[in-house]
């Protein structure tokens, strides 16, 4: 609910609180640094940030094999 | 990320999944082929909110006619939505060129989805030197920045193509 702030004893002009408002401003604000972000990185930050995801990508992959294959092992080993 | 919901998974998936950090997960197909699914961190484009959905098989072999795997699959990706309602993206594995089969087969997949209304998926290639890369984003269409996360997917794929 929006709530009335009289604060003319400090400003000659009223104040109202809405909190609607605030967050639109909030997210408006968030917005814009998400944007500005993009904008920010170059091609070559992006190929960069890239090749460093599709590099851990791989790790994972070649943890996905490690993982295969102790689960088999594990399996053989419950069933001796 | 936020666990995903392994219960509702299991309820619904035709293949049981299993995870042992909450964050990777395990399906064994009918034919007993171990597959690993995971929902990697992304700072590719964005600093938080992405992931990379990520997939390996036991034996690299594919199973494009496995309707169970592909179920089990959206499935994963239903319920990573609904506890993290961010941008998920895919790269396809290019180690053996099989990249574009793959990219067909996961945008054949998409389209005989039932719940493919819900989402967006937008797939790109991106050459680099010789080798074709693709590339998937998908987005939930309720995601209050949508068009934003599109136009910041397609500014960034359009500034690696040139």
């Amino acid at each position: 609910m929006d709530k009335e702030i009289d604060i003319k004893q400090h400003f000659p002009l009223k104040v109202w609180w809405n909190r609607n408002l605030c967050v639109s401003l909030q997210n408006k604000s968030k917005k814009k640094d998400m944007s500005e972000l993009i904008k920010k990185r170059t091609k070559d930050e992006i190929i960069a940030a890239l090749k460093a995801t599709l590099a851990r990508k791989k790790e994972w992959e070649k943890q996905a094999q490690e993982d295969f294959k102790r689960i088999r092992q594990e399996r053989l080993n419950l069933s001796v | 990320m936020n666990p995903l919901n392994l219960g509702y998974v299991n309820r619904l998936a035709p293949y049981k999944v299993w995870t042992e950090n909450g964050r990777d997960f395990f399906i064994e197909t009918d034919k007993g082929n171990l597959f690993k699914v995971g929902f990697m961190d992304d700072y590719s484009i964005w600093d938080t909110g992405a992931y990379q959905f990520t997939v390996n098989n036991e034996n690299n072999q594919p199973s494009p006619n496995d309707v169970k795997l592909k179920l089990t699959l959206f499935r994963l990706i239903e319920a990573f939505f609904e506890v993290n309602p961010d941008i998920l993206l895919y790269i396809c594995e290019t180690g053996d060129d099989k990249q574009r089969l793959r990219n067909r087969l996961f945008i054949h997949w998409f389209n005989t989805y039932s719940q493919r209304d819900n989402y967006i998926l937008k797939t790109v290639e991106v050459m680099d030197g010789n080798t074709a890369n693709f590339a998937a984003i998908i987005v939930q269409k309720s995601n209050p920045r949508l068009n934003a996360i599109l136009s910041e997917f397609d500014e960034t794929i359009s500034m690696l193509q040139k």
